[in-house]
């Protein structure tokens, strides 16, 4: 787009805004110069799919206690862990690794740890919310049918008051963590610079590959991926224990595969510039599950759950490994490119 | 003078140098920096670097404070309101320029 800036004709200010727009967007794009985004997230996927590893390999004492049972303990510490593994990791990478090597910076909408602790206090409320009005109607029902049993009538008093908990949480810390997020400033109307364009045949030939572009990263990506995965998966599908097609099965494992691949491209967008090779981890993510599914084990996540659910673990591990090894390659190639500044004295 | 002209001429002069132009949105696209940081990213020299926060200080657009982190000094470098400010007015100035550019340039070319 800058270069495009530049080549509009007998405007010479259209390229200090063009310079000044690269300036302003660098902080932006070298957030995950050293691949600390992909370590976090590559931890907190690893801490996803151990959750019924775990469950199958530790004694149910530790996790199926009355008092804990009902909140699902386990897959709710581990839910925790990576949470503050997505938050966490990339904070301690800058603060001990990047920050000494490239200075310290603070972008506006670096999100602080009591907005991550209220937003997932939030979602826990918004879930329960959400959920609690369908099991309370159910034992309404059932209480109906069997007229007199006091300990239905216990067991939707405790209910609808942790509905009510719930929803006023909800309600509360919605207001105050779901807040707009800060633009960032621009430093030219983008506007302006498109009917500027739009006036000569280079700028009309390179608005044509802008919104190309446009199209092909919001739309065509997402389907591509989508329907690629999708495909093979389902070329795969004998692989997958199962003799007839498991449709959700198939539909929610290639969105996840596409999400995380998208958020990969994404989440690359400047750095893939400079590594290539993270075109073929790119390749990896999305085909890597297919070859993993077959290989590797379900988990029992329940006699009902496991068709649909089963193969979730392993991809969420095979796509944690992919995203932990792609970031510490990129943060080993960031502490060799950009050794520690001199120390002054003052 | 044009309204071309005009806009040009009204531009900050704090702003307009390439060195403080450059200083000046990194720091508004930052929420606070450090000095190391800066000179990474404009590649000044330190000097340099120094006399340009200087003069921003000075015009009350930057706020410079002396800190440590551990045992090391840090000096944070944030952007004022009256900067941001300053910094929005001096953006709209320049997209004014190219308003009044395009328009002469839609005016020749419709002539031609």
């Amino acid at each position: 787009m800058n270069d495009c800036l530049e080549s509009l004709p007998h405007v010479p200010e259209v390229g200090d805004l063009a310079k000044l727009q690269a300036q302003m967007l660098r902080p932006a794009q070298n957030v995950n110069m050293d691949g600390s985004f992909e370590l976090g997230w590559g931890i907190a996927l690893l801490c996803f799919g151990l959750v019924p590893y775990l469950n199958a390999v530790l004694p149910k004492s530790v996790w199926a206690s009355p008092w804990t049972a009902w909140i699902g303990y386990l897959p709710m510490v581990c839910l925790t862990c990576a949470a503050f593994a997505a938050y966490g990791i990339p904070r301690m990478i800058k603060r001990f690794i990047t920050w000494p090597r490239t200075g310290y910076v603070a972008n506006p909408n670096d999100i602080k740890l009591i907005q991550l602790v209220m937003l997932m206090v939030f979602g826990s409320a918004l879930g329960f919310s959400l959920t609690l009005p369908f099991i309370l109607v159910a034992e309404i029902r059932e209480a109906i049918s069997r007229a007199g049993a006091h300990s239905d009538l216990h067991s939707i008093i405790l209910h609808g008051i942790e509905l009510v908990v719930c929803a006023t949480l909800a309600v509360y810390l919605g207001r105050k963590t779901i807040r707009k997020r800060q633009p960032l400033p621009t430093a030219y109307d983008a506007a302006l610079i498109n009917q500027g364009l739009g006036r000569t045949a280079a700028g009309r030939k390179c608005l044509r590959g802008v919104r190309f572009t446009l199209v092909l990263l919001f739309v065509g990506i997402p389907i591509l991926v989508c329907g690629g995965v999708f495909g093979l998966m389902y070329l795969n599908k004998s692989a997958m224990r199962h003799t007839e097609i498991q449709w959700p099965q198939l539909g929610i494992l290639s969105f996840l595969v596409a999400t995380n691949a998208i958020l990969y491209l994404m989440g690359n967008g400047v750095a893939i510039k400079q590594h290539p090779w993270k075109w073929l981890v790119l390749a990896i993510l999305v085909a890597g599950p297919i070859v993993v599914v077959p290989a590797i084990p379900y988990p029992d996540v329940g006699p009902e759950m496991t068709p649909i659910l089963g193969p979730f673990p392993p991809v969420m591990l095979s796509m944690g490994l992919v995203w932990c090894l792609s970031g510490a390659v990129t943060l080993i190639s960031f502490i060799w490119h950009n050794p520690l500044p001199p120390i002054e004295t003052p | 003078m044009n309204e071309q002209l005009r806009a040009i001429a009204g531009l900050d002069r704090v702003i307009h140098e390439p060195g403080r132009m450059m200083i000046v949105a990194l720091l508004a696209a930052v929420e606070e920096c450090d000095f190391l940081y800066l000179l990474r990213e404009t590649e000044l020299n330190k000097g340099n670097l120094s006399s340009h926060l200087a003069k921003l200080e000075e015009a009350g657009y930057v706020e410079i404070e002396k800190t440590y982190r551990g045992k090391l000094p840090q000096t944070l470098l944030r952007l004022t309101p009256p900067g941001r400010a300053a910094f929005d007015a001096y953006r709209q100035r320049l997209n004014a320029a190219l308003v009044e550019h395009l328009q002469v340039l839609s005016g020749t070319s419709k002539s031609t």
